[in-house]
């Protein structure tokens, strides 16, 4: 039993089997590192000594007081044969002889305790460092809905789901991602439901590539989604534990991460980037009325500073005379071409925004304030913009901002300016040939081989009815993304 | 003979039969027409659409005999080699000239109606590099398209006709028949034949149908309504301008986009439906594009159609600045050459061959 007791090197590195306490826990003091929040306690348990470790603050010390120090306190003199997990009274435990899987429960927050003389090591689920409380989203707010949304653990995160989808065939599978993070990632689905190919290629693509660090879900989302350089989201990003519910039973597959409050899920189409989950709490009449509200939007967000000026500039005699007149003498001020106004107050608007998003909420007031006076009103004064394009910049921020996907916010950005350029060269005829660019790009993506278009293209009666008009949740197909067009 | 995934849906194939016959024949028929047969124009189509329908038949039955092929695969087979290798090539030769008479339409409206001074050279380069870009991404990207284009367009032809009709003058259209009598109503419908048989077009297109469709009920279903929307708006056209004027309207459905006026204050929105024409021209464009192309590479063996795109779309530009030189020799063209030539190809052609099949008898699947 303490072959290697002088030599002080195990005969394999990783191996638990053959310590001391007091080897045991130098072993695993000088594997961290020595650090200050490393807690090592030498105790006697059925008459052998033990020791048991944990990071301060990291594992529940009060628990652990509370359980395993009285326990082992209290029967201290109990007899040397019953094991270690018999006697402790928490609920998770488990044996670990490697040493490095050790190592890593203790970073987790669990607690090792070490009995002289055993080949493994006793890991306690002691787990309870201080977390934030489930709060309500902050992305993806609604008016009247569950106000529940993810926090960074990803356990909590799995309960929140469970919680909305008490099904025996929800499955979660367990993957470490990261070569230098190790993040615990959670792959969820509801068998029979999701495609098996679909999970497969989850699971390949985040375990495949030699990942280094996990930086949240964005890169569990960048591994997911159809190209390196996406225009379009590919991957869902949601805060709200009751989409991931929804989305699991439309066979989709969802991501937990560990420390990260979002969870992504594939396959993803582009008119769930339209679609809020308050559709489905509140009047269908109205939502389907407000969903036909965001798809113009995001063409006006898209297109408006584009239209406008290929409005004033190519194709005046669609504008009615008398307002011709006023955009006319509102222009002779303004000595910049419409295209250059546009991309200035563009610049302005992305500037203050980014602005506002930044600063902490006492000086976002000031950035209000100069942006909306300063800039604006006195922009007009001093002739460097026209009212018109000012009205036309403000116009198109409200309609980005009616967009529920804060995915779709790069696409915007971007193809407003290439709109922009479009229509400022051959106006409303460069605005089209663009237009269909894009469409074809749309049509040509797939998110693990779903259309990227689906349900509009390859048409589906029922998604079709759920794009337009909002479908009740009861009578909902589970599947409507597998009911048809996939090898289509 | 190449593999080729099976996807067009019945729909998509409707779709697709929309677009290769009624896109540009409403922009540039309605002025022949009126020209050939007055007032009766709007009958002219519906005389044509038997031919069409014996076209779509016997391309249908021809791919039944050899499925999965297209005409440049199985002519060979049925003539013989060297001279179907040359009746291949004289397939070729006609896609492209419909791609470069096609892009040719496109640049010539567009020039002559809202981007006056804009050189031509813009609008078949943007042309040519969209339906390189739709294609590289498959077939498919530009079937699909067209399947979100097609109901928009129609729409927005429903629309035009709804909002000029309180300038329709339904005396415009009598007396039925009475000028030039049944002699002119043929001519017309000869013309309008040519056009509708541009369904011809199919022939290259039906190896990619899913094999479940029923081919010629979609093919036949898109021939009705083309005939019917095309039938419709020259009556609308007649009916608002009358006869007379139009043959001296060069685009009369422009024309016609110009007298939509909503209230007081809207009264030129044309450039819109401009904007639906283009979306559906460039469709269009894309199908005889890929025909073309996808036939040459067939006649040459080539294994990928990909990689001719690039060098195709500029030959196919390049060849539609030799067509015509302005709108009138293009109109006039379309109604006194083209069609002799549309039917040769469109109606003779495949005649000759499904003729020629069935002499040949049944073959044995080699």
């Amino acid at each position: 039993m303490r072959r290697h007791k002088k030599s002080g090197v195990p005969a394999k590195q990783d191996s638990i089997s053959g310590h001391t306490t007091v080897e045991f826990a130098a072993l695993i003091r000088k594997r961290l590192g020595d650090p200050p929040d490393l807690v090592v306690r030498h105790l006697i348990m059925g008459g052998s000594p033990a020791v048991l470790l944990f990071l301060d603050r990291l594992a529940d010390t009060k628990l652990l007081s509370e359980t395993v120090l009285e326990t082992i306190v209290r029967d201290s003199a109990s007899s040397p044969g019953v094991p270690p997990a018999a006697q402790i009274p928490i609920a998770a435990v488990r044996y670990r002889s490697s040493l490095d899987e050790s190592v890593e429960d203790l970073l987790g927050g669990k607690s090792l305790l070490f009995r002289e003389g055993d080949d493994e090591c006793l890991v306690l689920d002691t787990f309870g460092p201080r977390t934030r409380n489930v709060e309500e989203p902050t992305a993806e707010t609604v008016v009247r809905g569950p106000r529940e949304s993810f926090v960074e653990n990803i356990g909590d995160n799995a309960a929140l789901v469970r919680l909305g989808l008490k099904n025996a065939a929800l499955r979660v599978r367990e993957l470490h991602i990261g070569e230098h993070t190790k993040t615990t990632v959670y792959v969820l689905y509801v068998d029979g439901l999701a495609m098996p190919s679909v999970i497969e290629e989850v699971v390949r693509r985040l375990g495949g590539r030699q990942i280094k660090r996990v930086a949240g879900h964005g890169t569990v989302a960048r591994q997911l989604q159809a190209s390196p350089y996406p225009l379009f989201p590919t991957a869902l990003v949601t805060e709200r534990p009751d989409r991931v519910v929804a989305g699991l039973l439309e066979g989709r597959v969802a991501v937990l991460v560990d420390r990260t409050p979002f969870s992504v899920m594939v396959p993803s189409v582009f008119v769930e980037h339209l679609q809020s989950p308050e559709d489905y709490y509140e009047n269908r009449m109205l939502q389907g009325i407000i969903r036909i509200i965001r798809y113009t939007m995001l063409h006006l967000a898209i297109l408006g500073p584009a239209l406008y000026v290929a409005s004033v500039t190519f194709h005046h005699e669609m504008i009615p005379t008398p307002l011709l007149v006023t955009l006319l003498n509102q222009r002779e001020v303004v000595p910049f071409p419409a295209a250059l106004e546009a991309l200035i107050m563009g610049f302005v608007f992305e500037g203050l925004r980014e602005a506002g998003v930044r600063l902490p909420r006492p000086m976002g007031q000031a950035v209000s304030i100069v942006g909306g006076i300063v800039l604006g009103q006195a922009a007009i004064t001093a002739g460097i913009v026209s009212p018109a394009m000012v009205i036309v910049v403000g116009f198109t921020a409200i309609a980005s901002f009616t967009v529920p996907s804060l995915s779709l916010n790069a696409p915007q950005l971007i193809l407003r300016v290439a709109f922009l350029l479009g229509a400022a060269v051959l106006g409303l005829y460069g605005v089209i040939v663009l237009y269909l660019f894009v469409l074809g790009h749309l049509l040509s993506i797939r998110s693990f081989g779903v259309p990227y278009f689906f349900p509009l293209v390859p048409i589906s009666k029922a998604g079709m009815m759920d794009t337009f008009v909002v479908s009740r949740p009861e009578v909902q197909d589970l599947n409507p993304i597998e009911q048809g067009g996939i090898d289509d | 003979m190449t593999i080729k995934r099976r996807f067009i849906t019945s729909g998509q194939l409707t779709a697709i039969v929309l677009t290769l016959v009624l896109s540009t024949a409403l922009l540039l028929l309605p002025n022949t027409l009126a020209v050939k047969t007055a007032q009766s124009a709007w009958l002219a189509p519906w005389f044509a659409l038997p031919v069409a329908v014996f076209v779509a038949c016997l391309v249908i039955a021809l791919h039944r005999r050899y499925p999965g092929q297209t005409p440049v695969e199985y002519a060979p087979r049925i003539l013989g080699r060297p001279l179907g290798k040359a009746v291949g090539l004289m397939y070729v030769l006609f896609f492209f000239h419909m791609a470069a008479t096609n892009i040719q339409e496109h640049s010539m409206f567009l020039d002559s109606t809202i981007l006056i001074t804009t050189p031509g050279a813009v609008f078949y380069g943007s042309l040519a590099v969209l339906a390189v870009y739709l294609l590289w991404q498959g077939l498919h990207v530009l079937v699909h398209l067209n399947q979100l284009i097609v109901p928009i367009a129609l729409a927005t032809l429903l629309v035009l006709l709804l909002m000029v009709s309180p300038n329709m003058e339904p005396g415009h259209l009598a007396p039925l028949v009475s000028y030039g009598g049944l002699p002119d109503l043929l001519a017309g419908s000869v013309i309008s034949a040519g056009w509708l048989s541009l369904v011809f077009g199919l022939s290259m297109l039906l190896p990619y149908v899913k094999p479940e469709v029923r081919v010629g009920r979609a093919a036949v279903g898109g021939l009705v309504i083309t005939t019917f929307f095309l039938s419709l708006l020259i009556a609308g056209i007649i009916a608002v301008f009358n006869a007379a004027e139009t043959t001296r309207l060069q685009f009369p459905v422009y024309s016609l986009a110009r007298f939509v006026f909503i209230g007081e204050f809207f009264n030129r929105l044309d450039p819109l439906s401009v904007l639906v024409w283009v979306a559906a021209v460039s469709v269009k464009f894309g199908f005889w594009f890929f025909i073309a192309v996808a036939g040459l590479a067939q006649l040459t063996g080539v294994k990928s159609t990909r990689g001719l795109l690039p060098a195709a779309a500029f030959f196919v530009a390049a060849l539609s600045t030799l067509l015509y030189d302005n709108v009138a020799q293009l109109t006039t063209a379309l109604a006194e050459i083209m069609p002799l030539y549309f039917l040769t190809v469109q109606v003779g052609m495949p005649t000759v061959l499904f003729v020629a099949a069935v002499l040949r008898g049944k073959e044995v699947e080699s």
